[in-house]
């Protein structure tokens, strides 16, 4: 019997047999393993010390999707493990990379449509037990093959993945009009290294799929260099105007488009051209007097762009926003390349694997910390500042309804006075005031004589705003939760949260990557959330930091009347 | 003779052999002995057991082509009886004649799967049996009681014999010999006829099959049976089904959570612990009751089982006795366990367990403690499962139906049905198999039952006694951390995860918690610093401060009554008399333990107009509280001395 002895006591790896994979970051090995388990592995957190990784079907589908073969896996976790890996997990690991690929979609030359097939019949008699499987699959062409319409090809891949048979899908892409296209500026390493793993060599491997930056990251100017790497016609889903239209000015910037080669498909223009970006907003608006159940298309009528122009690439910002009518029409339009972007897979929804089997696998993802150290974004200190609510407003909170607290705590008068100490600090810096609750930011806006922009502000004045921002006319903008995704403003470099969404871990997230575009002369960026001691806001704020905290972030908690 | 493998085969063999008696002939001895004779069948597989008892059925030796007519030809056979001539429980094949033939001594001991005639005759009379002999058609009857008996039972397994009987049988009595035979022992009310009575004049079909010779009654438990030898006869077979081979096996991965300190070191620590602080009381009887286990079952979301088998446990291993003051609270033992390491405080425990003699699994695990030992000893039981369990190929399992299909062939003793859920239940909780999923030895249990303590302590590594504390507040324990260490951080933080390395996360409910039990601010913070390898984050700090800040600034008690009064002057001279006991907590609020009538009695005694008030402060009227004596109605009060003593009442009665 061979000794089971105790591994290098120096390896980062800790496999815990619930398939999370600890890495000691203080490892002189930790680089290497960090660079082999981010193949197979999901970064679910990576705090200062420590960072956890979870082993999914998933991630391992993924994997074995970038030709990850399960004996690389598990020698990857042997060798750089600190104990000995469960053999369950190995099990575990070989058996689902060995899943992937085994079901195949391809073309079928004889019919004009799509067939799955694979090596093993007996697979198929068994997945074709399943009755969501049989009545989306045709004849049996031959004892391997099944015929699948070519519409079908989206859901076909959703149910076999939900029954845990990803297929791989070989049927390749329809090239969609040509579109010359070129960069004209230079893709920083990792941005070129995402797009060549999303391309793939323009296999019908590649193609596909979801990349994972932080905000801050360039995840355009990465979807600008797809369009270029495909040379097709584009269609740019983004999560707003104001997203679609800095979309297409980074456009316009950074590529050789000319502008009658862009245009807006939103509630304020409908222009279809060779790039053309749109919004979620009006491709899932719906048509009134609809009933429920009804069509899809005649729901939501402006779906049809996807289809109606002969496209070769769509890129999904935000995709972890993608909404479900978008997600049922991207099912009818696998034969098109797709890319997703987003700074966070997780979706509040649990929708990941429809992420996975429409949008496609997770192709690259970088830490925060990573690209901070690169110098890639800047580096933030994130401050917490307390304010005492008073007693007056001790009382009421106390007494008052459980839904109006958070409210008034959020709103403490109390928070204007640490506004005024953060702004004295940063007098000479260029700072965003973000909160949730308007009647607030009005009473700052107007304490601190600085413009507001809301959701009841005008497109234009919006933009003229942030214009005059970018622009250094305006040094402190307050802002309401727009501001959350997708507002290009580099230069602000200290970001005062006065409240936010009850506590959401993302929205902390998409605050702070407003401020952490690299500057210009290299400085640092200034997070503060002002919360109120001892309340629920208090409580929330411990919510809404915790990503930030796993991504590596530390928080100083200081006084109001220590600043 | 394989002395080697006989020994390994039968280890309790070894254990009876000590010290100087471990010679040849002390084990010769042991052997012979019924002890030894029935440890040796207690170790044979279904196979071998089945053989053994095919050749107790035919007077202590078989022919092969007997066993194989019911068992089939299986080369299997022979080699089950080669293993029972090395076991000593049968000759080497062919010394003897026969080809399986007992040694002296051992057809007694076979335990047999209902009865045989043989035994049943032995008080019959020897006319009555010459009558039993001739009417099964015997011709030549020997001299010797024994020889007769066997000769009966001889016949009766003859199918000419059995089925002439049978033949000759009225339609009922017919059926209920069918019943006997295919299942065995009945009770006479299941089989649908009256209470058998020996002397009942007018009989009937049981009174038939006994004096036929075909069936005997229990009197006392009016149970119903017949012979084994008779189903032979009947049945052509004694057994319905032969296993040659053992079941097949399909193994399933296991979740195997990896080196790491098992949980129930730590929760044995816990239970240490909080026993120290909560005694358990004692019974009248001496034992620990079912009160004081569940609710320490409760406290720690333990099933009552797995609390009372560590009670169990933590008994045999003197770590809690009985005091002085009728409690029972953890030993001067506790120290010497705690110095051990962990690996070794749980090889400990698995030793208790397996020795365990006041512990039946297969009724279920204790809830209470009575210091009873149970009979027989489950020890060889334990043994024999985890024996099966070490059999199956490292870091694979079976479901828990397998696992009692292979004890069934491999130790048909050791775990009936009814046992299977217990004993299961008792391997997880020992961490010997994982917490869920397939039921398997885990990687450090494999070591420690094949390698001992030093092989599971050099996979699990040193104790580690230092965790990580991060800015998230998640706090990563390395696998090995030591239960004193985990102990200590589970006042502060809850385990997220125990799946090798612990994780636990630091809450403000946890820190409270700590703080309702005596924990300071300090202690926690010296506590954080202390086992943290790293500096402890600020924010982590301040989330303690937080809780500390908070902690106990709204204070809850018990009184007797409260005061109240919107005049802060009157309700300073309420206070002022000292016999109404009151506590001022606002101008306007005292509180006093009394009563409330009695307070409003003391504050009237003193000329302060109090009244009574209920929740909604509504006055309540002054008779009904105060509780002054109703003014006398003339009427003869009855002096109420109690129940009066019978003897008494009796002896006043007698004087009178």
């Amino acid at each position: 019997m061979t000794d089971i002895g105790r591994d290098d006591p120096n390896n980062p790896l800790i496999v815990q047999s619930d398939m999370t994979v600890l890495l000691e970051i203080a490892s002189p090995k930790a680089s290497d393993a960090r660079e082999a388990l981010a193949m197979f592995a999901e970064l679910l957190k990576a705090p200062e010390h420590i960072h956890t990784y979870r082993i999914t079907p998933l991630s391992l589908w993924n994997a074995a999707a970038a030709g990850l073969s399960g004996q690389e896996a598990t020698d990857t976790l042997t060798a750089m493990a600190k104990f000995p890996p469960p053999p369950a997990v190995l099990a575990q690991v070989r058996e689902q990379i060995s899943r992937y690929g085994r079901l195949r979609l391809v073309r079928d030359f004889d019919s004009g449509g799509l067939a799955l097939t694979t090596d093993q019949p007996t697979l198929l008699d068994q997945i074709t037990g399943d009755p969501g499987l049989a009545s989306l699959l045709g004849d049996r062409l031959d004892g391997n093959r099944y015929a699948v319409r070519i519409g079908d090809r989206g859901a076909v891949k959703r149910q076999l993945v939900a029954m845990g048979w990803p297929p791989a899908d070989e049927a390749g892409y329809e090239q969609g009009a040509d579109l010359p296209i070129d960069l004209t500026c230079t893709p920083r390493p990792y941005q070129g290294d995402a797009v060549a793993a999303w391309w793939a060599d323009g296999s019908a491997a590649g193609g596909n799929g979801v990349l994972v930056l932080p905000c801050g990251a360039g995840k355009t100017v990465i979807g600008l260099a797809a369009m270029v790497q495909a040379g097709t016609r584009t269609l740019v889903i983004a999560t707003s105007v104001m997203a679609a239209r800095q979309w297409i000015a980074e456009a316009l910037d950074k590529t050789d488009l000319s502008p009658q080669d862009i245009g807006e498909y939103s509630g304020y223009h409908k222009d279809t051209r060779p790039v053309t970006v749109a919004t979620y907003q009006i491709l899932t608006w719906k048509q009134p007097g609809v009933a429920e159940g009804a069509d899809l298309e005649l729901a939501h009528p402006h779906l049809s762009l996807l289809d109606r122009e002969p496209w070769g690439l769509i890129i999904y910002d935000e995709v972890h926003l993608l909404p479900a009518p978008v997600f049922r029409a991207t099912a009818r339009i696998q034969s098109i390349r797709r890319l997703g972007l987003t700074a966070t897979l997780v979706r509040e929804d649990n929708r990941e694997e429809d992420v996975f089997s429409l949008i496609g696998p997770k192709r690259y993802d970088a830490p925060w910390k990573e690209l901070e150290a690169q110098g890639w974004i800047a580096p933030a200190i994130c401050t917490e500042v307390r304010v005492d609510m008073g007693d007056d407003l001790r009382l009421a909170y106390a007494a008052a309804p459980r839904q109006s607290r958070y409210r008034m705590a959020a709103t403490a008068p109390a928070k204007m006075k640490a506004v005024d100490r953060i702004m004295d600090r940063h007098r000479d810096d260029r700072v965003l005031v973000i909160g949730q609750y308007l009647d607030q930011l009005r009473q700052v806006a107007a304490h601190l004589d600085a413009p507001l922009v809301t959701g009841q502000t005008s497109q234009t004045v919006r933009e003229e705003r942030f214009e005059q921002f970018r622009r250094g006319e305006l040094d402190v903008l307050v802002v309401s939760k727009i501001a959350n995704f997708s507002i290009d403003l580099p230069e602000a470099n200290v970001a005062i949260q006065l409240s936010g969404a009850f506590g959401s871990r993302q929205e902390e997230a998409q605050r702070l990557g407003r401020i952490i575009r690299p500057k210009s002369d290299g400085g640092q960026a200034h997070f503060y959330t002002i919360v109120a001691r001892e309340s629920i806001d208090a409580t929330f704020a411990v919510n809404r930091q915790r990503f930030l905290t796993e991504q590596g972030y530390s928080y100083d908690i200081i006084d109001a009347a220590r600043l | 003779m394989d002395l080697a493998a006989l020994l390994s085969r039968v280890p309790t063999l070894a254990d009876a052999l000590d010290g100087d008696q471990r010679t040849l002939t002390h084990l010769g001895i042991v052997l012979a002995s019924p002890r030894g004779i029935t440890s040796v069948i207690h170790s044979l597989n279904l196979l071998e057991r089945q053989l053994l008892t095919m050749a107790a059925m035919y007077d202590g030796a078989v022919e092969r082509t007997t066993v194989a007519a019911e068992a089939g030809d299986a080369r299997e056979l022979d080699q089950a009886v080669s293993a029972l001539a090395m076991l000593t429980l049968a000759y080497p094949a062919h010394t003897e004649g026969a080809w399986l033939v007992l040694r002296p001594g051992v057809l007694r001991h076979v335990p047999l799967p209902g009865i045989r005639i043989y035994g049943a005759l032995a008080n019959l009379s020897g006319a009555d049996l010459d009558m039993l002999l001739q009417r099964l058609g015997a011709s030549d009857i020997p001299y010797r009681h024994e020889d007769r008996r066997r000769l009966v039972g001889t016949l009766l397994r003859r199918p000419e014999v059995a089925t002439e009987l049978y033949r000759n049988l009225e339609p009922e009595p017919a059926r209920i010999l069918d019943v006997l035979i295919d299942h065995g022992v009945q009770r006479v009310a299941d089989l649908g006829v009256k209470p058998f009575d020996r002397w009942e004049r007018h009989g009937g079909p049981l009174h038939t099959l006994v004096q036929m010779g075909l069936a005997g009654v229990d009197l006392r438990t009016q149970e119903v049976f017949s012979w084994l030898d008779l189903r032979i006869g009947l049945r052509g077979r004694l057994f319905s089904d032969w296993s040659v081979q053992p079941p097949a096996v399909t193994v399933r991965p296991l979740n195997d959570p990896g080196p790491g300190t098992p949980r129930v070191v730590r929760r044995m620590h816990m239970l240490l612990d909080h026993f120290s602080t909560n005694p358990l009381p004692a019974l009248a009887a001496g034992g620990i009751g079912v009160r004081p286990v569940r609710a320490a079952a409760k406290g720690f979301g333990m099933a009552d089982g797995d609390v009372g088998l560590l009670i169990h446990l933590a008994i045999s291993l003197g770590l809690v006795g009985p005091t002085e003051d009728d409690l029972w609270a953890p030993t001067p033992a506790v120290t010497q366990f705690m110095g051990l390491s962990p690996v070794a405080q749980w090889a400990a425990i698995i030793a208790a367990w397996r020795t365990a003699a006041t512990v039946d699994e297969t009724s279920g695990l204790p809830n209470r403690w009575s210091g009873e030992m149970v009979w027989p000893p489950q020890s060889g039981h334990r043994t024999a499962v985890v024996d099966v369990l070490t059999s199956l190929e490292p870091a694979t399992g079976v479901d828990e139906q397998t696992l009692t299909r292979l004890c069934a062939w491999h130790h048909p003793d050791a775990l009936g049905a009814a046992g299977a859920d217990s004993i299961v239940q008792v391997l997880r909780l020992l961490d010997l198999v994982p917490a869920d999923g397939a039921v398997g030895l885990t990687t450090m249990a494999r070591a420690l039952l094949e390698g001992g303590v030093k092989r599971s302590e050099k996979i699990v590594g040193p104790g580690v006694e230092q965790v990580v504390i991060q800015a998230d507040h998640s706090v990563i324990a390395p696998p090995g951390l030591t239960p004193r260490v985990a102990t200590e951080l589970a006042a502060v933080a809850e385990l997220q995860s125990d799946a090798g390395a612990q994780i636990w996360r630091i809450t403000p409910q946890k820190i409270g918690h700590a703080m309702a039990e005596g924990w300071t601010r300090d202690q926690l913070i010296a506590l954080l610093k202390q086992v943290s390898s790293v500096a402890v984050p600020p924010n982590v700090l301040v989330t303690v401060d937080d809780v500390a800040a908070r902690h106990g600034r709204l204070r809850a008690g018990t009184v007797g009554s409260y005061l109240r009064c919107d005049d802060p002057v009157d309700l300073s001279a309420a206070a002022a008399v000292s016999a109404a006991k009151l506590r001022v907590l606002s101008p306007t609020v005292a509180v006093s333990p009394l009563a409330r009538h009695k307070l409003i009695a003391t504050l009237r005694s003193k000329g302060l107009m109090a009244i009574a008030e209920d929740a909604e402060g509504t006055a309540i009227p002054i008779r009904r509280v105060v509780g002054a004596p109703l003014p006398e109605t003339g009427i003869p009060m009855i002096d109420d001395q109690g129940p009066t003593d019978p003897l008494t009442l009796a002896q006043d009665l007698l004087s009178s």
